[in-house]
């Protein structure tokens, strides 16, 4: 088992310092470069720091919760990759065009706002409010949303939809919503190809900055994952969670300037957004893609915290209730 | 004399732990809730907390059950239907968790409560072979390593690369039982394994049950058929509305059960 866990942590380590410099690099004129570096080195020690610790603990057989995390990942490792799987060889199994809709749907949709919207809103803008580029603009919104939208919604119909599983195999209850966030997830990745694509379309030429584009994805994760365990429990006791949701998501994406620019929300409005986790996870996404310029320190930290903040809402929530699931399935 | 037999399966009176011990249920007592309406939205949850009917009649589906089960047993559960005995499976294998009491394991356990559990009929046999073992916490080099076998044992041939949708009821549960089978357990429990498919089949799989249930394996066994529970059993554990009424070597609760 300590090979596993040394390679995993090593990997883990590799990405880490890689984003890291990267956010040094390209971010240098936000900060000052020195006490960041050291900040960055301090966390990197001790993440180096509790991956020995794993290793030791792991050689002595202690309990260690991490471990045990570490242990249920690895025994279900197979399951996951099983229920992802089924759910992609599924999900367009019986279509014509099949896994083709990934892309389509994305962009048929940012096809009709750019019609319907350019005249009002894309042309003629001036340099610098953002919106010069809109389709792209359009679509890294899209693209985002749309992922975190079916994410909630696959997610939240993990266990009910799962029903007859739960009821009848011993399987940690968790692994349902998860794999479903994997799953779509991963088409959410696929999305970001014909995003790249209309970008240089619209004018914009391949950058470094592309090589940041895993922060939003990863940062939308997640949230989103949090979102899900937190949904698919709630939808086992209060079956109609699921239309409330579908209302809310609908003004959720028009209180997101998605389709406009956030200037043309009127003063009081504006700092609002700062209550909207989509609206970091859009800018972020857009400033890396589109504008080539580092996301705001602040943005990255708020996004961060949100997601973990989600993570741990609907943990303590699925956690609480997940034994009481099979009464009501 | 049932007394006397009583203790040897009630753990509290045990002299100490023989080392020989798979599952030992500790008092196990499960409550369910009953309501007079299935409260399923949020709507209907404000209506009748506000009407005050929010109330819960309770159902003790079992209560203060203990018994052993050591290395090798063939405990078979019998009961009217009603009386428990799903619940009980249930709880052993951490599906359900009791309301009260624990049940301590010293061994994986496979159940086998239902054939196919999570099949999905867009996909072909092959596939579902993977992802049924998966559900049943087989691991990928086992399936792998086991794949001909239940290949064989299933008899589907080149049915076996074709989306499930198109099976007949008996292929599927061929395909099912070949998978649950294939198993190598520590603990087994099956409860009232349903006879499939044809003659030559259900002969084939009945000699597979006995092969797994008298290889060592310690097996839980629920039945109706008392003839099978004679057969099969060592030890046998008779519940009746949700309480212990006896348990023993399977010869006197199967001659007090028929009575």
């Amino acid at each position: 088992m300590v090979k596993p866990i040394r390679k995993y942590g090593m990997i883990i380590i590799a990405c880490y310092i890689f984003f890291a410099a990267m956010i040094l690099l390209l971010g240098g004129e936000h900060y000052p470069l020195i006490p960041t570096a050291g900040v960055f080195g301090g966390i990197l020690a001790v993440l180096i720091l509790y991956l020995v610790l794993l290793i030791i603990g792991e050689k002595k057989g202690k309990k260690m919760l991490s471990l045990e995390f570490i242990h249920a990942l690895k025994k279900y490792r197979f399951l996951i990759e099983q229920l992802v799987s089924r759910d992609f060889k599924t999900k367009y199994k019986r279509s014509v065009l099949g896994i083709l809709w990934s892309f389509l749907n994305p962009l048929m949709t940012m096809g009709i706002q750019y019609i319907v919207f350019s005249r009002l809103i894309g042309k003629g803008a001036a340099r610098g409010t953002g919106l010069e580029y809109y389709a792209a603009y359009l679509l890294a919104g899209i693209v985002l949303y749309n992922g975190f939208l079916d994410c909630s919604n696959q997610a939240m119909h993990a266990i009910t939809g799962n029903a007859s599983l739960v009821t009848k195999v011993y399987v940690p209850k968790y692994i349902y919503p998860v794999s479903k966030v994997l799953s779509v997830s991963i088409n959410t990745v696929l999305t970001m190809i014909p995003l790249l694509i209309v970008t240089m379309i619209n004018g914009v030429r391949p950058s470094l900055y592309w090589l940041l584009l895993p922060i939003p994805l990863f940062l939308v994760l997640l949230f989103a994952v949090g979102m899900g365990l937190f949904l698919s429990s709630i939808l086992v006791f209060f079956r109609d969670i699921e239309f409330l949701w579908g209302v809310f998501c609908s003004l959720w994406m028009y209180a997101t300037p998605i389709i406009y620019g956030i200037d043309m929300l009127p003063d009081w409005v504006q700092p609002l957004e700062f209550l909207n986790p989509m609206y970091y996870y859009i800018t972020i996404l857009r400033d890396v893609v589109i504008y080539h310029t580092f996301p705001e320190p602040l943005f990255l930290l708020a996004a961060f915290l949100m997601g973990v903040f989600m993570m741990i809402v609907g943990s303590l929530v699925f956690k609480d209730t997940q034994d009481q699931f099979i009464l009501y399935l | 004399m049932s007394e006397q037999a009583d203790k040897n399966l009630n753990p509290s009176s045990a002299t100490g732990a023989t080392g020989r011990e798979m599952i030992v249920v500790d008092h196990v007592g499960m409550k369910f809730k009953m309501t007079e309406d299935r409260v399923f939205s949020i709507k209907e949850f404000m209506m009748q907390a506000a009407k005050g009917k929010l109330t819960f009649n309770e159902f003790w589906a079992l209560r203060d059950v203990s018994f052993t089960v050591e290395k090798g047993d063939v405990m078979g559960i019998i009961g009217r239907n009603g009386a428990g005995k799903s619940t009980i499976l249930k709880i052993i294998s951490g599906i359900v968790k009791p309301t009260q009491g624990s049940v301590t394991k010293h061994g994986e356990v496979v159940p086998m409560l239902e054939l196919g559990s999570g099949f999905d009929y867009d996909l072909s046999g092959r596939e579902n072979v993977f992802l049924n073992g998966a559900i049943l916490g087989y691991t990928k080099e086992f399936l792998y390593a086991k794949y001909d076998e239940i290949l064989a044992f299933s008899e589907l041939g080149d049915f076996i690369n074709m989306p499930i949708r198109n099976y007949s009821s008996g292929m599927l549960m061929r395909l099912a039982f070949s998978i649950a089978t294939v198993v190598e357990p520590e603990i087994l429990i099956v409860d009232e394994i349903l006879s499939v498919g044809d003659e030559a089949f259900q002969r084939k799989s009945h000699a597979r049950m006995m092969e797994l249930m008298q290889g060592g394996t310690t097996v839980l066994f629920v039945s109706h058929n008392l003839d099978q529970i004679r057969e099969m059993c060592n030890k046998v554990v008779w519940l009746e509305g949700g309480y212990v009424k006896m348990a023993g070597p399977s010869e006197e609760v199967c001659d007090a059960y028929n009575i």
